[in-house]
């Protein structure tokens, strides 16, 4: 306890200096916490389906611009592959897909002609492992007796969370009523799995496979969309048929590369249907993920020199300040060693005030209009990125401390002027 | 008891600016003397000084303090004896300038390994037996010399030491406030402690009840 009242008392003394530190320190930590959560929500969005894209197989979409084209007999079952209906084409071992069906209206909150609320209806594994960010309340829990649905935020209406919803659901020629329940809101600028970036020329990557509704919904940038379960759909309304929206179809590792190639084709010829090859999607991946840290690596280099800079400067003005004060300590029972643990714990408390006000103001900043455009997502990586940049400063602040000390004696700082 | 045999101390051994401070010095104090040790500058009083007050090695000899070969020690119990059994005070003072006298006077009860509850109570008796109690909540920058030298010596007897080692107490201070403070030395000798002054002025000296003169690095 003394040593760290000594090392508060010499920090409230050198308050000058001490500031400077601290405001570099939190620079630092609030750059990295921005360049973290980027980085953080590139891998949290390919983990997802890294699984997926691993397996050999195929990822189609259903493109309804390319559906409207064909105006023969088939259009009707273009429009309406289920999951079944497609597979019998492909005949893959395993297909996870998202299923579709757009909300013409509701019975208690009638919507206007053309703005129907797309539906997207995922398989369990999708569930699983594509969970959009949540602003409020859960995500959907697999073998619930009801129909439950979460939906993003971007709505007119005043929806909450545990509202039941009485929907009027195309089924082309026909309609459906289902009910569902609200069990949680998707976070505004979450990236959604089934909603597609546009295609990029150079190769598509697994980004692809993601998007926000707002940029999905540009007509209707007030329309909500809803997820829900297709198994719980499939369950409590077996007769609503619903399209395949977009589909993984997987294939053993045994199975020849020429005959997916072949599959992949037959997929490709159905109506409407746009075909990407996984372990394309999946090597594309990779080496966007691996330019976009490059791409960081100027940024991660220049607040790693901030860091080291600050905390050799800072720590080494006030050692050199304090250096014949410990040499008084030394004579009044506190050994040489001890007074680098003072040092120690300058640093200690000025990094961990830092840290704190940090992560304080990237909280604040996540419950402000700000979050629209910075995202922090807080996660055990950002805790455990902080925390490394701080043993780093800690370990950094003890250099210069160190060799000083070790180049003089007590008796030498005493009779020195 | 103080007791040095045979201590010699080189500094920068083995180069080529080798220089002997101390030759096969032996002495023994005993226990309640207030003696004084005199020499020219660089006679190696300092030296000798600060070798009794364990901040400073040499390389041949013994040194023994009640008993105790202070060469076996490990650094943590060499400190406690600098803490402990050993109260230094010298010439520029060598107290922390923005602590106050009581903060200074209170570090040695803070460096202490068992924290005594009533460290804050002990401080300001010391300052009550220097005269300072009325300026314990004062910056030591504020106050005089020979305050400062009060709080100095306050600060050395806190934590109720056996041995006071003061080098040169008197050499900042005009003659009346040095009579002031060999004053209380003396009043502090009476009440048992024993004290070593090293000093280059015959009027401390005398004051004192042994004198060991210096010279060249030997006791003469």
């Amino acid at each position: 306890m003394t040593l760290f009242n000594t090392a508060l008392h010499n920090l409230k003394k050198d308050v000058v200096i001490n500031i400077i530190g601290f405001v570099q320190l939190i620079a630092v930590f609030l750059v990295s916490a921005v360049m973290i959560s980027a980085i953080s929500i590139r891998y949290v969005s390919y983990n997802a389906v890294k699984g997926f894209l691993s397996q050999k197989g195929f990822y189609i979409v259903f493109d309804p611009l390319l559906g409207a084209r064909d105006l023969d007999v088939d259009l009707l079952e273009g429009i309406f592959y289920s999951e079944d209906a497609l597979n019998t084409r492909v005949n893959a071992d395993s297909v996870v897909s998202v299923q579709a069906a757009d909300a013409a209206g509701l019975i208690d909150y009638p919507i206007t002609s053309g703005s129907a609320i797309p539906i997207s209806f995922y398989d369990n594994e999708l569930l699983s492992k594509c969970k959009p960010r949540l602003k409020s309340g859960r995500w959907i829990k697999q073998g619930s007796d009801k129909l439950e649905a979460v939906v993003t935020d971007n709505y007119v209406t005043d929806w909450r969370v545990g509202d039941t919803l009485v929907l009027d659901v195309v089924q082309y020629p026909d309609r459906r009523i289902i009910e569902v329940e609200i069990v949680g809101i998707v976070e505004g600028n979450s990236e959604i799995f089934g909603y597609h970036r546009p295609r990029d020329g150079s190769g598509d990557t697994f980004r692809y496979l993601f998007d926000t509704p707002n940029s999905y919904n540009l007509n209707h940038p007030n329309r909500p969309t809803m997820i829900s379960s297709s198994e719980a759909l499939g369950q409590l309304f077996p007769e609503l048929q619903t399209r395949t929206d977009c589909a993984f179809f997987l294939f053993n590792d045994d199975t020849p590369d020429e005959e997916i190639k072949q599959k992949a084709m037959l997929a490709g010829g159905l109506n409407g249907m746009v075909v990407d090859d996984l372990n394309d999607l999946n090597e594309n991946s990779k080496i966007y993920l691996r330019d976009e840290l490059l791409t960081l690596m100027p940024v991660i280099v220049i607040l790693l020199i901030l860091l080291v800079v600050s905390a050799i400067s800072v720590s080494a003005i006030a050692t050199r300040r304090r250096l014949k004060d410990y040499a008084k300590y030394y004579v009044l029972g506190l050994r040489w060693q001890q007074c680098a643990v003072v040092n120690l714990l300058q640093a200690l408390i000025t990094g961990v005030a830092a840290l704190v006000i940090s992560v304080a103001a990237l909280f604040v900043v996540s419950l402000t209009p700000l979050s629209k455009t910075i995202t922090i997502i807080f996660n055990a990586g950002l805790v455990l990125s902080l925390l490394g940049i701080l043993a780093l400063y800690l370990v950094f602040s003890m250099i210069m401390p160190l060799l000083m000390l070790r180049s003089t004696t007590p008796k030498a700082l005493l009779q020195s002027e | 008891m103080i007791e040095i045999s045979n201590v010699t101390k080189t500094y920068n051994p083995k180069k080529s600016n080798a220089f002997t401070a101390l030759k096969n010095v032996s002495l023994k104090i005993e226990d309640g003397e207030m003696a004084a040790v005199i020499g020219k500058s660089g006679a190696g009083k300092s030296t000798l000084l600060h070798i009794l007050a364990c901040i400073d090695n040499y390389q041949d000899g013994e040194y023994k303090i009640d008993s105790t070969l202070v060469k076996q020690l490990s650094e943590r119990q060499i400190a406690k004896i600098r803490n402990e059994k050993i109260g230094m005070v010298m010439q520029d003072f060598a107290l922390i300038e923005d602590f106050s006298a009581l903060e200074n006077v209170m570090l040695p009860l803070n460096f202490a390994k068992k924290k005594k509850p009533n460290r804050r109570e002990l401080a300001l008796s010391a300052l009550k037996s220097v005269g300072m109690e009325e300026f314990a909540k004062k910056p030591v920058s504020k106050l005089s010399g020979g305050q400062k030298q009060r709080v100095a010596i306050a600060r050395a007897i806190v934590n109720e030491p056996s041995l006071i080692l003061a080098d040169e107490p008197t050499g900042a201070l005009d003659t009346k406030t040095s009579e002031e403070i060999m004053g209380v030395f003396k009043k502090l000798n009476a009440e048992g402690r024993t004290i070593i002054i090293v000093t280059h002025d015959p009027r401390v000296a005398e004051q004192c009840g042994r004198v060991i003169e210096i010279l060249d690095g030997e006791i003469i």
